[in-house]
């Protein structure tokens, strides 16, 4: 037998160069991310008010913001928080909107309908209201800010793979797979799942970043990340208050951001490509 | 001489290099006369007509070469708005499909007034008198004229599109299988109203088709296409009685007919017949489902099986036969329990599939297969062959891990796949090919039951003699009973030890093979009979 699924993708998707780019900056990111304690001269929080607001220099970089904090130490511990953040409530998203839009989808009937005019309700709510709700009834933490932005993420997903399902359930692959006796549950992950991805992987590469936009906003209301810590929507946020004085302290987080979406808009298209079996060329 | 096409040659650019669709090809065709081209998908008759009235995409597509004359202009030199006009005025098209082609939001009526009103500049008045004349021609009642497409079934859609085509009075009809959508008896209808209404008006025809017991009846001259060229041509009788090249004997050859060789051993042990069915019935909730449809008040439910009792012996082949929407693939289904099943009992052995728990009823599926009508449908498209194969072995546990490759090679190669081909995707493979590897799928799990919906009628000629005669060795090979539905009632004919003739949700009439073909008793099996294209031999 030949390769696995998994192994012909990773080929497909090594041969996709702008989605190899996108790969490694992300990787590049990543490990940055992680390593960032140990790479940085400056504290997170090590303030020199005398400096105040520097452009860039031979010792800081990306300059220094007004409190005369290191621009590239921030950008990086706020780089793992936004990572984080990304990561985690996409992937919550991603869990409960695949398997809930599934279900719904594919059991059909009244309780889709159900469980449909549940998602619709919770899509009513103001998500602020929600998430503030949230934060009051258990506390403040990063933790159930992951959780809270992915309980409201979810329910794109959701309608996303219900629709598909809808169509997909009644193709004769899956009648097939009924008629060979397989259970539900069995069908969903095996014949339905898989043929949702190509646009699941678009919207989850969309949903990253929106995520830490949102982010951004809660800490920017007080309900997220509290200074001195920070987060890449948290930089931008302020930046954008002195970015006629200080146009650096808007710049370079920016650029940190929008080159991250960018690599996962790539990423995403070429593993949307490369996870499907009919746009082999070989 | 109406039109006189020499050497025409066109191409199609892609990735993987130029494709010669249409390869030095030259006929004429008088007025009022009628040429039919047929071949198998892919032989270039679409493209070649297409090609003629600029009707082909370019790029990708690109005639290289040849001359058309028509009516003494070279269409292939004509500028666009030539060609416009000579579309709308003298060369009128009938496509496949006639829902695809009709506006879904314009009323018929105003459909056929547009190119009259818009290119002729007759009044509208006038125009709809014309309309109303042509629309009888076809056989529609004036009062249909403000009804939308969707309000017609599919062969009176194909009368509308007619009745388009007519009302410009052109001298040339291309007909791209204009029946090859449409049940046997409608077919006969639009056959004859297209010879009747030709010989009125004097219209030349080209007839494109896969089908050549279709044509034999109408065409002056056929023309057997191949790979994009012309392999032979010839009057009717010459191209059935004495043809030259392999491959139209080939083509002739796969046009079933004759009867089921019955086998000698009549002996057959009075045994219980392997399933029992009983006062079937399947309906299906008229649309309005969901939360709100919890509100109103029902609608009437439509009766897709309507009380049909039968049973199946052990080792037959059934054929069930009726047109679309009689609820054939319905009644397959259901026996199957693959549609939830409204009222009546169907016994498999001695077991009541409607009496067992989903658990056992997932575990008697082994023992009952079926074989879908859309083998591009049927195949997960992300899952390899081997995989797709190896599915119902595992989870029947009719075979290990270890042993699973050994299983799936000799799957393969009972239905005539290469080895090497297990590891690849259905996209990869033909039409054939993939319905193929869905009857392997379906015997894998050694069933003694399979309902084969359709399993021929997506495919073309030649291939879908392989596939029969597949089926039949299969079905001799492993014993297997078979319920094998189609509207092709040559197919079956050929096929089936015993037939039902399904009508409305009924069955009107069950009996063994040569006796429905030989005298059918209910008028509606007459009429089917009836309708079906006979080739001369």
């Amino acid at each position: 037998m030949s390769a696995g699924l998994w192994q012909q993708s990773w080929r497909r998707l090594r041969r996709n160069r702008p989605a190899l780019a996108g790969a490694s900056l992300l990787l590049l990111m990543i490990v940055l991310a992680l390593l960032t304690p140990w790479i940085v001269p400056f504290g997170y929080e090590q303030q020199n008010l005398h400096l105040g607001a520097t452009p860039p220099s031979p010792e800081h970089w990306l300059g220094t913001d007004v409190l005369g904090r290191d621009m590239l130490t921030r950008i990086l511990y706020g780089g793992r928080l936004s990572l984080t953040v990304g990561f985690i409530a996409t992937a919550l998203a991603l869990i409960i909107g695949v398997s809930y839009g599934a279900v719904a989808g594919y059991l059909g009937g009244v309780v889709d309908a159900l469980m449909m005019r549940v998602v619709d309700i919770l899509y009513a709510l103001p998500i602020m209201i929600f998430i503030i709700l949230l934060m009051v009834l258990f506390g403040r933490s990063l933790l159930l800010l992951f959780l809270a932005i992915g309980a409201v993420e979810w329910m794109t997903m959701a309608r996303i793979v219900r629709a598909q399902v809808q169509s997909l359930r009644r193709q004769e692959f899956v009648e097939a797979a009924v008629a060979i006796g397989l259970p539900p549950g069995r069908i969903i992950a095996q014949h339905i799942i898989p043929n949702t991805l190509g646009p699941v992987i678009i919207y989850a590469t969309l949903t990253i970043p929106s995520v830490m936009l949102l982010e951004a906003f809660l800490s920017f209301l007080g309900l997220g990340v509290q200074p001195p810590q920070s987060s890449w929507g948290l930089l931008i946020s302020q930046g954008v208050e002195t970015m006629e004085e200080y146009p650096w302290l808007l710049i370079y987080p920016g650029i940190a951001l929008a080159s991250t979406l960018l690599a996962l808009n790539f990423l995403g298209d070429g593993l949307r490509d490369a996870l499907d079996p009919k746009s082999a060329e070989d | 001489m109406l039109l006189q096409v020499s050497h025409l040659s066109t191409q199609f650019r892609s990735r993987l290099g130029t494709v010669t669709a249409v390869n030095n090809v030259s006929f004429s065709l008088d007025a009022g006369q009628t040429l039919a081209i047929v071949g198998e998908s892919g032989s270039g008759k679409s493209v070649c007509c297409y090609s003629l009235l600029g009707l082909i995409p370019q790029p990708p597509g690109k005639i290289t070469g040849g001359t058309a004359l028509f009516q003494g202009r070279d269409l292939l030199a004509a500028s666009e708005s030539e060609l416009r006009t000579i579309r709308g005025d003298d060369i009128a098209f009938i496509f496949q499909d006639p829902m695809t082609s009709l506006n879904p939001f314009l009323t018929i009526g105003e459909q056929l007034l547009e190119p009259l009103v818009r290119h002729r500049g007759i009044s509208r008045s006038a125009a709809r008198r014309r309309a109303l004349e042509v629309l009888q021609e076809v056989g529609i009642e004036p009062r249909r004229f403000s009804h939308y497409p969707h309000q017609f079934s599919g062969g009176m859609r194909q009368r509308v599109m007619i009745a388009m085509a007519l009302i410009v009075e052109p001298k040339l009809l291309i007909a791209d299988e204009p029946t090859t959508a449409l049940d046997v008896t409608v077919q006969a209808q639009i056959l004859a109203l297209i010879t009747s209404l030709q010989r009125r008006y004097n219209i030349a025809v080209i007839f494109i088709s896969h089908d050549l017991s279709v044509v034999a009846n109408f065409a002056d001259q056929i023309l057997v296409m191949q790979h994009g060229s012309v392999v032979e041509r010839g009057a009717v009788d010459d191209i059935f009685q004495r043809p030259q090249q392999a491959y139209t004997r080939q083509l002739l050859a796969a046009i079933p007919r004759g009867t089921k060789v019955v086998q000698t051993s009549t002996s057959r042990e009075a045994s219980a017949p392997l399933l029992q069915i009983r006062d079937l019935e399947t309906h299906f909730k008229a649309p309005g489902a969901g939360l709100l449809g919890l509100l109103r008040p029902p609608a009437a439910p439509v009766k897709a099986v309507d009380g049909v009792s039968f049973t199946i012996e052990r080792g037959d082949i059934v054929g069930l036969v009726g047109e679309s929407g009689s609820g054939k693939s319905t009644l397959g289904r259901s026996l199957l329990r693959l549609l939830p099943v409204t009222a009546g009992t169907v016994h498999f052995e001695a077991l009541e599939l409607g009496a067992l728990a989903p658990s056992a009823l997932r575990a008697q599926r082994r023992h009952m297969q079926m074989i879908f009508q859309d083998p591009y449908a049927s195949l997960n498209p992300r899952m390899t062959v081997a995989q797709t194969l190896a599915e119902p072995l595992l989870f029947h546990r009719l075979a290990t891990r270890k042993d699973v490759d050994k299983r799936v090679y000799t799957l393969m190669g009972e239905v005539g796949l290469p080895r090497v081909s297990a590891g690849k995707y259905p996209h990869e493979f033909s039409g054939g090919q993939r319905q193929r590897i869905a009857i392997a799928r379906a015997i894998a799990s050694k069933p003694a039951f399979i309902v084969a919906d359709e399993p021929v009628s997506a495919l073309d000629v030649s291939i879908q003699a392989q596939i029969l005669a597949l089926l039949l060795d299969l079905v001799a090979a492993h014993g297997l009973t078979m319920l094998f539905i189609s509207h092709d009632l040559s197919v079956v004919r050929k096929l089936c030890d015993r037939v039902m003739v399904m009508h409305r949700g009924k069955i009107v009439e069950q009996g063994l093979t040569e006796q429905i073909y030989g005298c059918p008793q209910a008028p509606y099996t007459q009429a089917l009979l009836a309708a079906v294209p006979a080739a001369p031999l």
